[in-house]
C-alpha cells in the first residue's frame, strides 16, 4: 500500500512545501520601504532583494525582501540582473512578525516609476 | 482481500483505458517485440498495423519505462521476472524511446540534479504538472494529443486532479509523439559501440577537477563494464572506480560504480558507490552526465568522455584565468600522447599572452609559464596544442567584481532512524562584469573557483538576530562543507550559507547561497511526507 502511493507519485507542491510560508509575515498591515539595493540573490525557493534603508532617525538598515522563487519570476521576465547594487527601489510589503527586518514584497517600484511586475505567491 | 480488490480495480481501470484510446487521429509506432505483446497485450491489445493501445502512441525515456512497468506490475498485476522486466525496458526504450536531442535537455532528471526549471510556460502548465513532478518529468514523455488527454484524464480519476485543457493542449504540441528528431534517430541510431579506450575528465564540488582514462568493455546486450583510473589536478591523488553499465536506445547509459574502499567514512567519499548517468553523444565519440551518490544524491562527479585520437589531446588545465599584466604565471596542462618534445610554440593561448617557456612535459601532462600582456583583452579565450583546442577554457581579467556561490539554490537535511542526513558542499567562484559593466548578465566572465583557503564561510539563519549560534542547523567547514546538526530540531530551516572573501583596501566580496535544511519526513492531515530531491512524496496514511 505504502508503495502504491509513493508510485503514483502524489506529491504535495514541491521545493515550495520545505520551506517557510506566509506566516512568519504579518498579512493584516503592508509597509512601504524606500532604500538603496545591496544585493539580489535570484534564487529558489525565493528570491530576495537585499536593501540599505534609512530610518527615522537617519540610521542605515539591511533589510532582506522576499519574493517568490525564480523559477516563478523567470517566466515573468526576470533574470538576476533585474535589479541591481545601487538601484533606488519602494518595496512595499509585509513586515516580519519578529521584527527582524525582513520583508515579503508585494509590490516594487523603480526610481523611474516603472513597477516591476511580481508575482505574490508563495 | 482489500488488496486483491484494489488490485482488480486497477487492472480493470487500466484496461478500460487502454481498450478506450482510438489511437486512430494519429498513426502509432508498432510494437514487434514478442515479449512485450505477450506480457502487456492482455490489456493493450494489438492492431492490424501492429500498434499496442496506449503503448504505440507513448515515447519516454528508460526511467519513464521502468517507471510505468512498476505502476503495472503494483497496481494493476503484471507479473514479470526481472530479467523480463530488464528486457521490456530495454526494447521499449529504443523502439519508443526520445531521440538523443529530445532527451538531452531533460538529463537533469535522471542525472538527480537540483535544477532551476525556468522554462514553464504558464500557470496552467505548472499547476498541472510542476506543482508535483519536475517539468522534465512531463517533458521525457512524448505522446499524442489522444495520449495526453488520457494522462489528464488518469490523474483526474486516481489523483482528484481536474485536466487543464491549456496544459494538455500545450502539452501536445511541446512533446509531440512524432517529430523530425525522432524520425531522424530512428533512421540513425546504430549498434551501441562505447567498447574501448576513453578520455575522461571529471569536477567535483569542493574537490576540483579531476582526469583520467576509461576502459569500457563488452558485457553482452548492450551491457558493458567499466574500469576508471582518476587523477586529481588540484593535488595528484587517484581515483579507481569499476561498475557495470546498460546502454539503452545506444545513447542512454545508465550505471552503477564503486571506489576502491578508502577507509574514509564521510559521506562525500569520491570512493562512494555511485550511481551513472551519461548521454552518448549521437556519433558516440564523446559522453556526458553525472556520478552521485548520498542520501538525496548530492554528491556528484560531472563527467565528460571523450574517444582518444591518434594525435596530442589537450583535455584540461590546472588553472581557469590568468590576471592581465602578471609574469611567470606556471600552468599545467593535462592531455593524451603529447610528444616528446614540446616547444613553446606548440601552444597557443591566443593574443596577449606569451609562452615564455616549456617547464617540462611528458606524455600526459605539460607545464609551461605564461606572461600575460597588460592590454590583453578580456574574457575567455581558447586553448590550443597543436590542432587540438580547449574552446574558452581560459578567461583574461583584470580584477575581480564579484563571487558567486555553487549551488545558488541549494538543500540539506537533518537525519533520523530510518534516514541519513543530506549534506551540501558550497563553492565559491569568481566573476568579471564584462563589457556591459553590470553586474550578472550574459557577458560576465566565469573566472573559476577562488581559492579555498582565501574565502571564509559563515551561516546566517533567517530572521535570526546577528551573531546567535547556528550550530543547532548545522556547521559549515573551511572549505565549504555543510554538514546539518545531528540532532533533528523537527523544523525546517531557511538559510544562508556566506563565503566571504577578503581584498586589499576595499571591500570584502561576499557570495551568498539559499540553503533550505529540512526534517527528512513529516505529517500533515494524517498523511505521511518523505523528502526526494527537491520534493516531498505522500507516503500514504500516517503509521
Amino acid at each position: 500500500m505504502r508503495n502504491f502511493f509513493l508510485l503514483l507519485f502524489l506529491l504535495i507542491p514541491g521545493i515550495a512545501g520545505a520551506h517557510h510560508g506566509y506566516a512568519a509575515f504579518d498579512t493584516t498591515a503592508e509597509v512601504t520601504l524606500k532604500g538603496t539595493v545591496t544585493d539580489f540573490h535570484f534564487t529558489n525557493p525565493h528570491c530576495v532583494i537585499e536593501i540599505d534603508v534609512k530610518d527615522d532617525k537617519g540610521e542605515v538598515r539591511n533589510w532582506k525582501a522576499e519574493l517568490t522563487s525564480a523559477n516563478h519570476l523567470a517566466p515573468k521576465g526576470w533574470t538576476e540582473a533585474s535589479v541591481q547594487p545601487g538601484d533606488e527601489l519602494a518595496i512595499t510589503g509585509y513586515r516580519a512578525k519578529n521584527g527582524s527586518p525582513s520583508l515579503w514584497v508585494n509590490k516594487i517600484r523603480m526610481a523611474n516609476g516603472e513597477e516591476l511586475k511580481v508575482d505574490t505567491s508563495n | 482481500m482489500v488488496r486483491s480488490a484494489l488490485s482488480l480495480f486497477c487492472c480493470l481501470v487500466s484496461c478500460t483505458a487502454a481498450f478506450a484510446q482510438p489511437g486512430a487521429s494519429e498513426a502509432g509506432i508498432p510494437v514487434t517485440d514478442p515479449l512485450v505483446i505477450a506480457k502487456c497485450g492482455a490489456c493493450h491489445t494489438v492492431d492490424q498495423q501492429g500498434n499496442m493501445q496506449r503503448i504505440s502512441w507513448e515515447r519516454t525515456t528508460p526511467e519513464g519505462w521502468q517507471e510505468a512497468l512498476k505502476r503495472m506490475i503494483l497496481s494493476d498485476g503484471v507479473t514479470l521476472a526481472p530479467p523480463e522486466a530488464r528486457s521490456i525496458v530495454k526494447y521499449l526504450s529504443a523502439s519508443h524511446g526520445l531521440a538523443p536531442e529530445e532527451a538531452k535537455p531533460i538529463m537533469y532528471d535522471a542525472e538527480r540534479r537540483i535544477h532551476h526549471e525556468t522554462n514553464i510556460p504558464n500557470d496552467h502548465v505548472d499547476h498541472a504538472c510542476a506543482r508535483c513532478h519536475n517539468f522534465a518529468h512531463a517533458l521525457a514523455w512524448r505522446r499524442s494529443p489522444d495520449e495526453w488527454k488520457q494522462l489528464a484524464d488518469m490523474h483526474a480519476s486516481r489523483l482528484k486532479l481536474s485536466p487543464d485543457a491549456e496544459a494538455i493542449a500545450f502539452l501536445s504540441k511541446a512533446a509531440p509523439l512524432h517529430t523530425p528528431e525522432w524520425d531522424a534517430w530512428s533512421a540513425r541510431a546504430r549498434t551501441t559501440n562505447i567498447a574501448g579506450r576513453w578520455l575522461v575528465t571529471a569536477s567535483l564540488l569542493g574537490h576540483g577537477k579531476y582526469f583520467g582514462e576509461m576502459q569500457v568493455d563488452a558485457a553482452g546486450d548492450d551491457e558493458f563494464n567499466t574500469t576508471v583510473h582518476l587523477t586529481s589536478v588540484n593535488d595528484g591523488s587517484t581515483i579507481v572506480r569499476s561498475g557495470r553499465s546498460v546502454v539503452y536506445g545506444s545513447y542512454a547509459w545508465r550505471g552503477r560504480s564503486k571506489g576502491n574502499p578508502s577507509g574514509d567514512p564521510a559521506a562525500n567519499d569520491v570512493a562512494s558507490d555511485a550511481r551513472e548517468a551519461l548521454w552518448i553523444s549521437p556519433d558516440q565519440s564523446t559522453a556526458e552526465g553525472r556520478w552521485f551518490w548520498g542520501q538525496y544524491q548530492e554528491f556528484g562527479f560531472d563527467v565528460k568522455l571523450r574517444r582518444p585520437s591518434s594525435d596530442p589531446t589537450l583535455v584540461t588545465l590546472d588553472r581557469s584565468s590568468l590576471k592581465t599584466g602578471s609574469e611567470a604565471n606556471r600552468i599545467r596542462l593535462m592531455g593524451d600522447r603529447f610528444p616528446g618534445q614540446v616547444a613553446p610554440t606548440d601552444l597557443d593561448f591566443g593574443s596577449g599572452v606569451k609562452v615564455r617557456r616549456v617547464v617540462s612535459s611528458t606524455s600526459s601532462e605539460i607545464v609551461a609559464e605564461l606572461d600575460v600582456a597588460a592590454d590583453a583583452t578580456l574574457g575567455k579565450r581558447d586553448v590550443a596544442f597543436r590542432h587540438s583546442v580547449l574552446p574558452g577554457a581560459m578567461a583574461i581579467y583584470d580584477r575581480v567584481d564579484y563571487i558567486k556561490i555553487a549551488p545558488d539554490s541549494a538543500m540539506a537535511a537533518f537525519g533520523d532512524q530510518a534516514h541519513g542526513r543530506g549534506y551540501q558542499q558550497f563553492e565559491a567562484v569568481a566573476y568579471q562584469r564584462g563589457p556591459d559593466g553590470k553586474l550578472h548578465t550574459p557577458d560576465d566572465v566565469e573566472l573559476g573557483p577562488v581559492d579555498p583557503s582565501s574565502v571564509t564561510w559563515s551561516l546566517e539563519v533567517f530572521y535570526s538576530s546577528p551573531g546567535k549560534s547556528t550550530d543547532f542547523v548545522g556547521k559549515i567547514s573551511p572549505s565549504g562543507f555543510f554538514t546539518p546538526a545531528s540532532d533533528n530540531p523537527k523544523a525546517n530551516f531557511d538559510v544562508w550559507a556566506v563565503a566571504t572573501l577578503p581584498r586589499e583596501k576595499e571591500r570584502p566580496l561576499v557570495g551568498k547561497a539559499y540553503m533550505v535544511v529540512t526534517v527528512p519526513i513529516y505529517t500533515l492531515n494524517g498523511r505521511q511526507y518523505i523528502r526526494d530531491l527537491d520534493r516531498w512524496i505522500d507516503n500514504g496514511p500516517a503509521q
